[in-house]
């Protein structure tokens, strides 16, 4: 498990997603995610910073994530995205999704502002 | 090194060898190389899903699992071949039966279509020492690529 996940105010929290997101770690990422969900988070800031490998189970649970925030009208947004984490979401378009942001500050304050998700 | 086949008999450390592997690579890319970085990184991913799924899925006949792992620069891409001494299954079949991602936004089941959108002239075939080979060529990342529903 490589993640850390940071409640930041009532309603969001930041995910450092750290070295790996993948099949090895994407159920504990899952359960995480839904017990701050279920203590009212919906909104989460994914920290791409160290993050060298995204696979297709770890997006997997990312999508879970969002399908949870989203009847609460959450979001899930990406910050300061490695490169491999870009080649994923370049090759899997999954910015049509989730807002990207150029650090975890930007995408705090864009939160903080109700700046709409994309869908 | 390019042009080697790397082998690896770990399954419980070989998704973090071949990872290194990668990451040796990355550190050692220059501008001057005849693919690009993000090029590598595509590799990187699908020999990655392919790796992974061996691990979770594969059934191997002989106690000691072996894989290998080659990547060779060619045609301003990278040609990338992947042998391992499991028994095998019908790839062919698998993609033919699910051509495309159905489900919205899907948990699982997207790490072969994920190899198949990256990768061009995929082929899954017996090595030529026995065992199965996965090869295929990754050149310039193509957009749109994997076919995702998101509503």
């Amino acid at each position: 498990m490589s993640f850390k996940i940071e409640p930041h105010d009532q309603e969001t929290a930041v995910v450092t997603v750290g070295k790996t997101l993948d099949f090895r770690n994407a159920e504990a990422f899952k359960t995480a995610c839904q017990e701050h969900v279920d203590a009212g988070k919906h909104n989460f800031i994914l920290d791409f910073t160290d993050t060298g490998i995204l696979d297709s189970t770890g997006l997997g649970s990312i999508f879970s994530l969002y399908r949870k925030v989203s009847p609460l009208n959450g979001q899930v947004v990406f910050a300061s995205i490695s490169r491999p984490v870009q080649v994923v979401v370049q090759l899997t378009r999954t910015y049509k999704v989730f807002r990207q942001f150029p650090t975890v500050e930007d995408a705090l304050e864009a939160l903080q502002q109700g700046i709409p998700s994309h869908r | 090194m390019y042009n080697t086949m790397h082998y690896f008999s770990d399954l419980d450390t070989i998704v973090d060898d071949v990872y290194d592997l990668f990451a040796c690579w990355q550190q050692q890319h220059t501008e001057q190389e005849p693919f690009s970085l993000d090029t590598l990184l595509t590799a990187q991913m699908a020999v990655h899903e392919w790796v992974a799924n061996l691990k979770r899925h594969a059934r191997f006949a002989v106690a000691q699992p072996r894989v290998g792992v080659c990547v060779s620069p060619s045609n301003n891409g990278l040609a990338c071949v992947v042998e391992d001494n499991s028994v095998g299954f019908d790839l062919a079949a698998y993609l033919a039966d699910n051509p495309e991602l159905t489900d919205i936004m899907p948990e699982r089941g997207m790490g072969l279509h994920w190899i198949n959108a990256c990768a061009n002239d995929l082929r899954y075939q017996q090595a030529p020492e026995g065992g199965q080979q996965l090869a295929f060529f990754v050149g310039a990342i193509q957009d749109p690529c994997l076919d995702i529903q998101f509503s």
